[in-house]
Order: C-alpha cells, then sequence, then structure tokens
C-alpha cells in the first residue's frame, strides 16, 4: 500500500489522543485506511443506551472526496437503510475537504438525535416516521435493544 | 464516452468527455443497447419518439458549434494537438528548483496525486505574477522547539516532489470495456489514450528524478549555486510554518486566505479543489415529487455550480493571497542565493508566530488580524472578506476554465442516450401500447437511486422484465433488419427486371 | 490506489447495479435486501445474439465470501448451461474459467458475468447444444 498522506496520519492520532465524547474510532491493522467505529445513541433519542457498530473508509481521493461510512449494527432510521447506508448531505455532495472524521462522526450522531424523515433513504421508515412518530420511535427503541450493544453494560460511562 | 446512436457512429473525438467521466469508465459505450432501462437517466416515458430525437438533433448541432474544431478531417491533427498539450500540463508539474518564486515553486509537491487537470500555464503564471502561493516544500511535521540548526538540516534533506508517494502503487481500475464481447469504437482509442498518459507519467517521473539529481549536486557543490535558497531565507520562510487545514503539513506563513472567511490555504489544496460533475439540479424540498424528476432530467437542465468555501460553505469559492513578505527571489526577483535578510526581520515573525498551533488556524476568526510592520503597507490593507467578482480573487474557475465544455459535454452525452432510449422505448411501444406506458410510469417513480421497500422489493423482477423487453427489442430488430432487407432484395430485383426491359 | 474494504467495494458494485450503470447485457443483485453482510446475489446473464444462447435470459446465483475480493466469488448457474467451465451442477470451476483462476482485486460481478456471457458467444462455445430453455439445476 502506498504511503498513507499525512493527513490522514494526524487525523488518527488526534482521534485517539483526543477522542470525540461517545464515539471511538480505530483504524484496522491490516487497512490504516479502514476505521472501525463504535457511536453511542445520543441522549434522549430513541438510540439512547445503544451502541452501534460502524464501519469508515477513507477512499484515495480523501479529503477531496468524503469517507464512505455505513452502520453495521441494525437501526431503525428514516435516513439509514437496511444496509446500514446513511443518507446525510455532507457525505455526498455537501462534502468539504475541512471536515474530518471526527466532524462526520459528529454529524452521524447528531443525525441519529435528529432524523429527517423528508429526505429518506429508507422510505418505508420514513413514511412510518411521518404516519405515526411516537409508534417509529418506539421500534426504533425496540430495535436499539435488540441488536445494538448495550451502553450500559459495556461500562463506558458518559 | 462519446456514443452516438449507431445510425450516426462516425468517429468522435473523445477528448472532451474523456477527463469528466472518470468513475465509470466504459459504462455506455455499448452503441445503443439498452440506454432504455438506465434508470438514472433521463427518459421521459410519454415523450413522443420524433420530438426527443428532433431535441437531439438540435443538441448535437448546438454544440458541435461549440466543439466545431472537432471535425473528423481534422481529427488528428487534433488529437496531436491534445496529447502535445496534455504533454505540456504534464511538463509543468515538474517541480524545477531553479524555477522558483520567493523560496516555492511553479508546480505541486504531490501531496495529491489525482485531479491534477488544473489549467498548469495559468497557475504558473498566477504565482509568477504573485496574485497565488506559490507551491511550498511542505513539512510533514514542526516542532518550535527545533534550533534553526535543526530547522535547517530536515529542509535541506526534502526532495522537490514526494515522487514515490504521488505515482507509486498504481492499481488500475477494471475496464469493463475489456469485457465486452463487442468493444465500443472508443475502445481503442482509449486504449491507446491509457497507454501514451502511462509513457508520459513515465517519462515526467524521470525528468523529475533528473531534476532531484541536479538539485542534491547543486545543494552538495562546492560552488555558489544562486538559484538554491540561502540559509536565512529559509528560516525566513519556515522558522514560524502554518499548518494547512485540509492537508495537515506546514508552510511558511505566506498562504492564500478564502476570499469569505480568511482562513489559509496552500496552494496544492487550492488546486484540487473543483465543481462536482454536472448533475441535475438538487432535489429541492418542496418539489420532492418524484414524476417531476423526469423533467429534471432532461440533459439541458443539467447544471454545474462553483464550489463552495470548504471553511464557511459560501458559494462562488476564491482566494486573495496577500503576498505577506516584503522581499522577492527567484522569478521577477532577487536571485534566491542572495537573501540576505537576517534576524531583523524575525523578531517582527515571531511577534505573531501563534499561527502554526491547529487551533488558531481552525477556529472561525481570521487568522491574523495583527500583521507584521515590516510589511509595506500597500499590501495590507485591512483584511475583510472579498466579493467573488474582485480582481484580487482567484476562483476554482479561473484555473480550471474547462467546466463549461465539460458541462455541455455532459449535457450532449445525456442528450444522447435520451434519443437513443426514446427510440428504444417507441419500438416497444409497437409491440405493446397499453401496459408498456403504465409499467414505465410506475418504474420512473421508483426511480430515485436510493432503495426504497418497493424498489427492492421488486428489483429482480425488474431485472428480469428488462432481460425479457431487451430479448424482444433485440428480436425486433432483427426482424426489422430482415424485412429491410427483403425488400430491398425486391426492389432491387424490380429495378434490374425495369432495367433489363427498358 | 489503496485497498477498498470487501463491504465497500460490494456497496459500489450493488450502487452500480441499482443506478443501472452496469453494462446492459447483464445485471446483478443481492438475493436478500437485509443481507447486511452482502454475501449471497443473483446475477443474470441475456444470451448473445448469434449464439445458441440467443434470446435466454440464464440466472445465476454468486457468493462472495469474507475472502472477496482477494479471492474470487463462487458462481453457480440456476439455469441450466452447456459451457465447458460450468460443471454438471451448475458450478463456474474455476480452473477452467479464466475470470475466476487469475482473478484480479479491481474485478467485480459485473466483470464475471460479462467474461461467462463473452465465452458463451465465443467461436468455440457458440453452436453448442444447449439444455431446453427454462431448465434449471437442483
Amino acid at each position: 500500500m502506498a504511503a498513507l498522506p499525512r493527513r490522514i496520519i494526524k487525523e488518527t492520532e488526534r482521534l485517539i489522543s483526543d477522542p470525540v465524547p461517545g464515539i471511538t474510532a480505530y483504524p484496522d491493522e491490516s487497512n490504516l485506511r479502514a476505521f472501525t467505529v463504535a457511536m453511542d445513541g445520543p441522549d434522549s433519542s430513541p438510540y439512547e443506551h445503544g451502541v452501534f457498530d460502524l464501519e469508515l473508509y477513507l477512499p484515495d481521493d480523501y479529503p477531496m472526496c468524503p469517507p464512505k461510512v455505513r452502520f453495521l449494527t441494525r437501526i431503525y432510521h428514516p435516513n439509514i437503510d437496511k444496509l446500514g447506508r446513511i443518507c446525510l448531505d455532507v457525505l455526498k455532495d455537501n462534502w468539504s475537504p475541512a471536515l474530518q472524521i471526527r466532524t462526520i462522526l459528529l454529524s452521524i450522531q447528531a443525525l441519529l438525535a435528529s432524523p429527517n424523515p423528508d429526505d429518506p433513504l429508507a422510505n418505508d421508515v420514513a413514511e412510518d416516521w411521518k404516519k405515526d412518530e411516537a409508534k417509529a420511535i418506539g421500534v426504533a427503541k425496540e430495535w436499539t435493544s435488540k441488536y445494538a450493544k448495550s451502553h450500559t453494560a459495556s461500562g463506558s460511562a458518559e | 464516452m462519446g456514443n452516438t446512436p449507431a445510425k450516426e457512429s462516425r468517429p468522435r473525438a473523445s477528448s472532451y468527455s474523456s477527463s469528466n467521466s472518470g468513475s465509470y469508465p466504459g459504462v455506455d459505450t455499448q452503441p445503443n443497447l439498452g440506454y432504455s432501462y438506465n434508470y438514472g437517466y433521463g427518459r421521459s416515458p410519454g415523450s413522443p419518439f420524433n420530438s426527443y430525437l428532433g431535441e437531439s438533433r438540435s443538441r448535437r448541432n448546438t454544440t458541435s458549434s461549440v466543439f466545431g474544431h472537432i471535425v473528423p478531417s481534422r481529427k488528428s491533427k487534433k488529437s496531436e494537438e491534445k496529447d502535445r498539450l496534455r504533454e505540456e500540463h504534464y511538463m509543468n508539474l515538474i517541480v524545477k528548483f531553479d524555477e522558483s518564486v520567493d523560496g516555492g515553486y511553479l508546480a505541486p509537491y504531490g501531496t495529491y496525486k489525482s485531479n491534477l487537470d488544473f489549467d498548469s500555464e495559468i497557475v504558473r503564471g498566477l504565482i509568477v505574477a504573485r496574485r497565488l502561493a506559490p507551491f511550498y516544500t511542505p513539512l510533514q511535521d514542526f516542532d518550535e522547539s527545533w534550533s534553526d540548526q535543526e530547522l535547517l538540516i530536515i529542509i535541506k534533506q526534502l526532495t522537490l516532489h514526494s515522487i514515490e508517494g504521488a505515482y507509486s502503487g498504481e492499481e488500475e481500475d477494471d475496464d469493463i470495456d475489456n469485457h465486452k464481447i463487442h468493444r465500443s469504437s472508443n475502445f481503442y482509442k482509449r486504449q491507446e489514450q491509457k497507454i501514451k498518459l502511462k509513457m508520459l507519467i513515465e517519462k515526467i517521473k524521470e525528468l523529475q528524478k533528473q531534476q532531484e539529481d541536479r538539485y542534491l549536486e547543486a545543494k552538495t557543490s562546492s560552488s555558489v549555486v544562486k538559484s538554491l535558497p540561502s540559509n536565512n531565507l529559509l528560516l525566513r520562510l519556515y522558522r514560524n510554518p502554518v499548518e494547512c487545514p485540509i492537508c495537515f503539513v506546514f508552510y511558511p506563513d505566506n498562504l492564500n486566505l478564502s476570499r469569505c472567511c480568511l482562513q489559509p490555504i496552500c496552494s496544492e489544496c487550492f488546486v484540487q479543489i473543483k465543481r462536482l460533475d454536472p448533475h441535475p439540479p438538487h432535489d429541492d424540498p418542496t418539489n420532492a415529487n418524484t414524476v417531476k424528476r423526469t423533467t429534471e432530467e432532461l440533459p439541458h437542465t443539467l447544471i454545474s455550480e462553483p464550489s463552495n468555501c470548504p471553511y464557511c460553505a459560501m458559494t462562488d469559492f476564491g482566494v486573495i493571497f496577500d503576498k505577506n513578505l516584503d522581499f522577492s527571489t527567484g522569478i521577477n526577483g532577487i536571485p534566491p542565493h542572495d537573501f540576505e535578510q537576517t534576524n531583523k526581520s524575525t523578531p517582527n515573525v515571531n511577534d505573531n508566530d501563534n499561527e502554526s498551533d491547529e487551533q488558531a488556524v481552525m477556529s472561525s476568526s481570521p487568522t491574523s488580524e495583527q500583521e507584521p510592520s515590516i510589511i509595506p503597507t500597500k499590501l495590507r490593507k485591512r483584511r475583510e472578506s472579498v466579493p467573488a467578482n474582485s480582481p484580487r480573487v482567484i476562483t476554482i474557475d479561473q484555473i480550471r476554465p474547462d467546466w463549461e465544455s465539460k458541462l455541455l459535454s455532459a449535457r450532449s452525452k445525456l442528450a444522447r442516450k435520451a434519443a437513443a432510449a426514446s427510440a428504444i422505448h417507441a419500438s416497444n411501444l409497437i409491440i405493446n401500447p397499453e401496459t408498456e406506458m403504465a409499467e414505465y410510469d410506475t418504474r420512473r417513480r421508483r426511480n430515485t437511486g436510493s432503495s426504497t421497500q418497493s424498489q427492492q422489493n421488486s428489483r429482480l423482477q425488474t431485472m428480469e422484465e428488462r432481460m425479457i423487453e431487451e430479448a424482444l427489442r433485440l428480436s425486433i430488430i432483427d426482424e426489422e433488419e430482415r424485412k429491410r432487407k427483403e425488400e430491398e432484395k425486391k426492389r432491387k430485383d424490380k429495378s434490374n427486371r425495369d432495367r433489363s426491359f427498358s | 490506489m489503496s485497498k477498498i474494504p470487501r463491504n465497500f467495494k460490494l456497496l459500489e458494485e450493488l450502487e452500480k447495479g441499482e443506478k443501472g450503470l452496469s453494462a446492459e447485457s447483464i445485471s446483478y443483485g443481492l438475493s436478500n435486501q437485509d443481507d447486511i453482510t452482502m454475501t449471497h446475489w443473483n446475477g443474470t446473464i441475456l444470451g448473445p445474439p448469434h449464439s445458441t444462447h440467443e434470446n435466454r435470459i440464464y440466472s445465476l446465483t454468486i457468493i462472495c465470501d469474507d475472502k472477496y475480493p482477494d479471492k474470487p466469488p463462487q458462481v453457480q448457474f440456476v439455469s441450466k448451461i452447456n459451457l465447458p467451465c460450468v460443471d454438471s451442477n451448475g458450478y463456474v470451476n474455476p480452473d477452467k474459467f479464466d475470470t475466476l483462476q487469475n482473478w484480479k482485486r479491481s474485478y467485480s460481478m459485473e466483470t464475471v458475468l460479462l467474461e461467462l456471457r463473452r465465452s458463451m458467444a465465443s467461436p468455440a462455445h457458440k453452436k453448442l447444444h444447449q439444455p431446453p430453455e427454462g431448465s434449471t439445476y437442483d
């Protein structure tokens, strides 16, 4: 593998030395452009108390193109589909090279806190969400306890 | 790339499309087959066959006036010209130590290995004119505790170009055209271009290596080399470097600033910023009606927008460069070796050295209101946002002026696809006029590129349908061909008979 | 060029298939839309014209295990076909099919399907007698 760009090395170092609260991201040993991410569901969201696994990859053109990210843990969310793909503008056309892995992960966490059913990726979920938000939130909570690791059980405190 | 529907498949120079559709090489290369089911692209289900073709034809006419110089008769000459321009461009990417401006160079160091298709001639001119920061050799790390001696040793070990990082480890994308039964008319042309490019890059690498050798020779030479920077110059530049917030490497505090929010950006990152590929207008939440997409995907509605500022997302990204040096070396300046200005300037610089701190750079406030007092006042107007049309601003469109031709080329490509698609669609309608319409309409509604439930459930079925329809279509074409031949034969026979009678 | 991890490569392939950007004579998609591991895929090949395959549509299953794309996928025809690289159970034999034997990381399911189609159309194979249309391996 070609040498890693300085930026990726520094971002990785800073992610580890100064982690984002509620998010861990470690590069894979075999591929330093690939990261394993664990994200706490935001407080007072249906994903609260869940820890969600994601994977992230920095393509060749990073940071001129966005990182690729998807959820590995099943999650009931109007902007995340069954394969864990995420519909988020900063992961697409609104990416800016001044953003970082850190900022992107925070944006994803913010998306968990405020779902946007008007710009859905998972249409069925979005429809449920618009039809009966309370019920949808119930399902999201159910999925969180069913599929996500438990935040308290993992021992990591706020 | 440039495929016209089969009947008009005269060879076309692929020059304008070769660089802007890189993500999926060879996607649309098989002439005339199956565009009808390319879900992502515009095809109006109800639009009459003729009007669509008509539109495509007129579209082609308008573009051909734009691309008027690419006519078959002069093609070889044009392709030679293109090769020559490309070679010139790549030659411009060689960092030469005796081509310097204020201690920096006219070509990038090689932090990025792709997206180097900016107009290198224009960029060189801007650097020489001191309107854009020169490409400085970056420091991968910097520590304020380094002594001058340590700093000089580190700087002097740097190469002109990160040649291995920039060119090594190429694993080529697979070209799907390699695996098709019939290769497109452009296939061999593209293969040839690829080989040429590879050879050119080899040549450039070799020339860059020669430059490095010459540079090393000059540095170790016992005699004076005027084009090498003096120690004072190096210290003046690198004593208080700034970390570029995008590539995270350290540069002399002589960077471009975004015109809107006055954040620093090195020239190497700046020339990477470009417009997004031409795309349909963005979904507006207020008209998220999927039916609307059919019109949105019409070729002439494809748009291309200026890039936004990477820091504050302001439209029409551009930079200003207030050369904050009180000297000029290299081109239009004194020989770099003759730079003598000693520590008398350093204290001033040290007075505002806080910019090497990441937080300071990343913060949203303008990076340096306070300026070294030694800077001539004519360059030191108070810094504030500058409108995009100010003559001081360099926009990304200025260094990539080809965006317009790329847009036109994307539009005409889409128009050709649409024309082929509606031709096929029309022939499908002949088989099954009632159901087809409804079917296509529903399919189009699913066609948003995302994976909705209904789309997922029906995708397999849809694939099968596509296959069957494709098969039907092919058999119709065969049948038509057979009839046509038969009729031609009849006509010939008749005319032969007629002739023999007369 | 860095090595794109399996899952992101498969997502790219999936997207290309979904957006209709892949070659028109073949298609492929996930067998199960919930399969977050993206292991099981379906493929189709439109029989090439001017051959005994003309107008036939061949279904296949493709398995991309966790070694993909470092190792080739496992490919099996569902529709019966007479082709030297396909064994009596419909499996494409990697020893007899160059694309699988000399697999490259840059290849994709699209590559495999197109190359199979090319093999079907090759002068040596295009006249091979074929099992009845619509018959499948069980």
